[in-house]
């Protein structure tokens, strides 16, 4: 009896307490998301595709849950977030990326130059109190895309716009048909992200991104560098982005690692304004 | 000793909302120190559902200046993600008693990033900045 009243009073709490009842964004259906019997998100089942025949990469992304090599555990100041893990070994893909080392998967770490590497360990031992993250600035691609916070996907047939909880970064990838600009644009926040579709690949290309941070830990990406990204949604679940690095400035070779997003949904992007009460540099330890 | 009924309550309760989740804004070891502990009651005399973190201010006794009381500035976690975790913007109130466990400034502030918060004898986990699996009961 005692353990019915106990069971009975926590359930109480729960609902009193689930995110739907009192959360301010409350909980909406996402239309046409496949579902199990027990109405569970059949991750398994086909991704969406446009009127158009192309994979829809539209919708609410967490990070983590996919596949890769390796476990994709941060380096020290760096969380995975929540699922950031891999969850299946696999050999012959790139090694899985971390939120708080690019290089964790990979063996002897990421070819960093002498002075690349010389600079991250400043950084790292500095607490990343120059992260942009940490001044409520744009983070760079790969922050952003290993985040735990989610971000939205909306494509359309000439851009893919990638709305990021967090800082609340807003990146344009073109879709039309453009490539890199040839006169010479100022570097960017978000650099100059371009796409063209190879089968259900979407292979995008930055360029002219302003120096910035790979992971927390502070891994250097010059505006020298470029940026390629292989977009894949092998089921409705999943997406995988294979992401090749490649900045000689700080880099001794191009090298790919593995960002894997998982569905969200009946969820919403919630709004992040970060500036509006960021108190902690105030504190930081000069 | 807690009763069954409220130790298990607590542990549901702690499954429920989840392991800490780390949100934006991250240069934890650059303002805190893990060498820092701290482990504080007191009462709650502001609270502020703000990005990119919440915040709350409690007065309590400073154990480095003989008991004497000051507001103390702690840090949670995003507003977002706290919310995601089943907090709602009246979860803690001006008024509340409660038992803080995090890590004080590196400039030795009274300033400290939450670790944990109980209150009436249960624990809300605030999900900091820092990676850490969650609190766990004495």
């Amino acid at each position: 009896m005692t353990k019915f009243l106990c069971a009975a009073g926590l359930a109480g709490l729960l609902i009193a307490m689930a995110p739907e009842a009192s959360a301010q964004w409350p909980s909406h259906p996402t239309r046409n998301v496949p579902r199990n019997e027990d109405g569970s998100v059949d991750m398994d089942a086909p991704a969406p595709r446009t009127a158009a025949g192309r994979v829809d990469f539209t919708g609410l992304w967490a990070s983590g849950g996919g596949f890769g090599r390796g476990r994709g555990r941060g380096g020290r100041g760096g969380p995975g977030g929540p699922g950031g893990n891999a969850n299946a070994e696999l050999p012959d893909s790139p090694p899985v990326a971390s939120f708080g080392n690019i290089g964790a998967n990979i063996e002897g770490g990421a070819p960093y130059t002498d002075e690349a590497r010389a600079l991250r360990d400043q950084r790292q031992a500095e607490g990343s109190k120059d992260n942009p993250d940490a001044h409520c600035l744009p983070m760079g691609h790969m922050q952003f895309h290993l985040h735990p916070q989610p971000r939205e996907m909306i494509q359309t047939e000439d851009v893919l716009v990638i709305l990021y909880e967090g800082n609340a970064g807003i990146r344009q990838i073109f879709l039309d048909g453009r490539t890199t600009p040839d006169n010479d644009p100022w570097p960017w926040w978000y650099g100059y992200s371009w796409g063209r579709w190879e089968g259900d690949e979407l292979v995008v290309t930055t360029t002219h991104m302003k120096d910035t941070w790979l992971d927390v830990n502070g891994s250097p990406f010059t505006s020298n560098g470029t940026i390629i990204e292989r977009f894949r949604r092998p089921s409705f679940g999943r997406v995988e982005i294979d992401v090749t690095i490649d900045d000689p400035t700080v880099y001794t070779e191009p090298f790919t690692v593995r960002v894997n997003q998982r569905i969200m949904v009946d969820e919403s992007l919630i709004e992040f304004v970060c500036i509006e009460n960021e108190q902690s540099s105030e504190y930081f330890d000069d | 000793m807690r009763s069954r009924c409220t130790t298990f309550a607590a542990a549901v309760l702690a499954a429920a909302l989840g392991a800490a989740a780390a949100e934006a804004h991250h240069a934890f070891a650059a303002e805190f120190d893990r060498e820092q502990p701290i482990e504080l009651v007191g009462t709650i005399t502001r609270v502020e559902w703000t990005n990119p973190h919440a915040r709350f201010y409690v007065d309590a006794p400073d154990p480095e200046l003989d008991g004497e009381v000051v507001n103390w500035n702690f840090e949670l976690s995003s507003p977002n993600g706290l919310m995601r975790q089943g907090w709602r913007p009246d979860s803690l109130e001006i008024g509340d008693e409660v038992r803080v466990m995090g890590w004080r400034a590196r400039n030795h502030a009274h300033v400290a990033n939450t670790r944990c918060v109980e209150k009436d004898g249960q624990r809300l986990f605030a999900g900091s900045s820092a990676q850490v699996e969650g609190c766990t009961d004495d």
